[in-house]
């Protein structure tokens, strides 16, 4: 396939998953400059490397897991200098659709809402999850787990201070 | 709780803002210098279930027992204490026939209610509309309350019924998916849906539930076979049957097969049961239950999940659990046999109570281990594990296992339990 083609194809699978793209750096920083950053990184970084990728039918899969890797690299780059409270402090300027859900999900650890993410938005199974996120199938439904109940712990508390108040 | 999820999957993330996109299609131009092109200049690839796959809900299952036969295991179990081999053999019995003295499957929609909702009025006489079905537009034609449709015709292709996608009837929709339509029944109450041995309903979308049903009571799906039409190296990311918000649904003698990623996924359902069905092939759960109650899976088999091949030189993923119980209540899993499966667990079971297990024969599966147990509390006799690696997989979280008479059980009687199985059972 000739570069013109494979820039064609490859220009409209980043466009069509630019919601994924978008969810899944949000979920990991919770900062939209830095999800930029990622994401432009992890696009460069995609194109440089299409030729390792062995089958087309998983690129999506490849570029969530490229930008993962992108994510996880810039927060730990952060945390040498951000102090860790600010780390993941959402820019809720941004119309989020349910404040407390949001501010609930910030306690998560970044592994965890990033597991949320993909298996709640992207629909991958705890399986796929597994492989592209380096860990075992128990651990990611582990996450899972231990996500819900937290969100529902932070999500009670937070009705019961608001009828204190 | 039942909002839980739906609350996570819509509301967590503001929409993509402009910027963002925009950004994206800069980043694209910067590295191989176009934009994204139009449809017609695109060479498209073979897409798979990783290509496109819509928001997962986490849903789950069946009806038909409850609280009482619950009870009545605790009790029996307590009373064992004297007696340990006559009261074991009558906790054996069929929990139908123990508890709740139900008829077994006689064909007819004998569910066992709710024991928190209030009792129909018995006096009154069913009046039931029974209706011959030959095509997909005249089983969609039908559906309606008090209506028993019988299918005629050996397949029925839901893709090609003559409103596909339209609007469909005033019981059933059309609900858009990534790749086409699935079939949405809902607000129906005493519907009864029947095929022969070789009937087949079957959808081509794969990314659709073959049947979903939402907010409906007494219904009744016997004696067919339903799927999404296969084809080669490609999964599924939508269910067999998908139920959501129903009362007294009873899945009989069918056959639920891959590559629907779950055969039956139920999310707040009361009163399910999936009784003699054979879920096979399916991509990543046989049976999925989400905040149900008063579940009975009864002599079904689940077998050969978690197969699927993406592509010849690409190991099949496996599946998740081959049952999955997610805050339920009062669930009951008897006589079921488990084989041929690749899967991480045999049952997954969090945030749960009054979840029984007996008389499961487990064999011949590529496993993780054979349950997946955190907050939960599970009773398991009269089952038998063959399988040699971990038995349990928990977390931190506390589980309690226990046997038939009310003892703490761990690993070691999991591994050295052998099958009882009840007999009396359909």
């Amino acid at each position: 396939m000739n570069k013109a083609r494979t820039d064609a194809w490859f220009s409209r699978e980043i466009e069509s998953m630019s919601d994924t793209l978008f969810r899944v750096a949000f979920s990991i920083l919770r900062n939209y400059a830095d999800c930029e950053d990622a994401v432009q990184s992890a696009i460069l970084k995609a194109y440089q490397n299409l030729d390792t990728l062995k089958e087309r039918a998983y690129f999506r899969t490849w570029a969530v897991r490229i930008l993962k890797n992108e994510c996880f690299a810039l927060l730990r780059k952060q945390r040498t200098i951000v102090p860790l409270s600010e780390q993941t402090d959402v820019n809720y300027e941004m119309e989020v659709p349910d404040l407390d859900l949001n501010r609930a999900f910030d306690v998560l650890s970044p592994e965890e809402r990033l597991t949320i993410t993909l298996y709640y938005y992207e629909g991958y199974k705890t399986a796929e999850i597994a492989k592209l996120t380096d860990v075992s199938d128990s651990t990611v439904r582990n996450r899972l787990s231990r996500a819900r109940a937290a969100l529902k712990e932070q999500l009670t508390k937070r009705s019961v201070f608001d009828e204190v108040l | 709780m039942k909002s839980f999820d739906r609350r996570l999957q819509k509301d967590l993330f503001p929409k993509t803002p402009a910027a963002f996109r925009e950004t994206v299609s800069r980043s694209i131009g910067s590295v191989c210098g176009q934009a994204a092109p139009s449809d017609n200049t695109v060479v498209r690839f073979p897409t798979t279930e990783n290509d496109a796959k819509p928001a997962r809900k986490k849903t789950n299952l069946f009806t038909r027992i409850g609280t009482v036969a619950v009870a009545a295991v605790l009790v029996i179990s307590l009373l064992a204490v004297g007696t340990i081999a006559v009261l074991a053999r009558r906790t054996t019995t069929n929990p139908a026939a123990s508890a709740n003295e139900q008829p077994e499957s006689t064909g007819e929609n004998v569910v066992v209610s709710d024991p928190t909702e209030p009792p129909k009025a018995s006096a009154e006489p069913e009046t039931v509309n029974t209706v011959y079905a030959a095509t997909a537009d005249e089983f969609l034609a039908a559906i309606a309350p008090d209506t028993e449709i019988i299918l005629t015709r050996e397949t029925y292709n839901l893709t090609t019924a003559s409103d596909y996608g339209a609007d469909g009837g005033q019981y059933y929709t059309w609900k858009a998916v990534e790749d086409g339509y699935e079939l949405v029944l809902h607000d129906l109450d005493n519907f009864r849906l029947i095929g022969s041995e070789n009937t087949q309903i079957l959808t081509d979308p794969r990314d659709a539930a073959v049947i979903r049903v939402g907010n409906c009571t007494d219904i009744t799906f016997m004696n067919f076979t339903a799927g999404h039409k296969l084809l080669p190296y490609v999964l599924c990311s939508g269910p067999v049957l998908e139920l959501s918000d129903c009362t007294n649904t009873r899945i009989e003698n069918c056959g639920l097969f891959g590559c629907g990623r779950v055969g039956v996924s139920a999310s707040g359902c009361s009163g399910l049961s999936v009784v003699g069905c054979d879920i096979y092939e399916c991509s990543n759960e046989g049976i999925d239950l989400f905040e149900c109650r008063n579940v009975v899976i009864d002599a079904c088999k689940l077998r050969d999940c978690g197969l699927r091949k993406l592509s010849d030189d690409v190991e099949p993923y496996g599946a998740s659990d081959m049952v999955f119980i997610g805050e339920c209540e009062h669930i009951i899993i008897s006589d079921c046999d488990v084989y041929g499966n690749k899967a991480c667990s045999v049952i997954g079971c969090a945030g749960s109570k009054d979840v029984i297990l007996y008389g499961m024969l487990v064999y011949d599966n590529t496993l993780d281990d054979v349950i997946s147990i955190e907050d939960a509390e599970m009773t398991v006799f009269g089952c038998e594990f063959r399988h040699s690696g971990d038995f349990l997989y928990k977390t931190s979280y506390p589980y309690t296992i226990l046997d038939q008479f009310g003892n703490e059980i761990g690993e070691t009687e999991l591994r050295e339990m052998q099958l009882e199985r009840d007999p009396y059972a359909s």
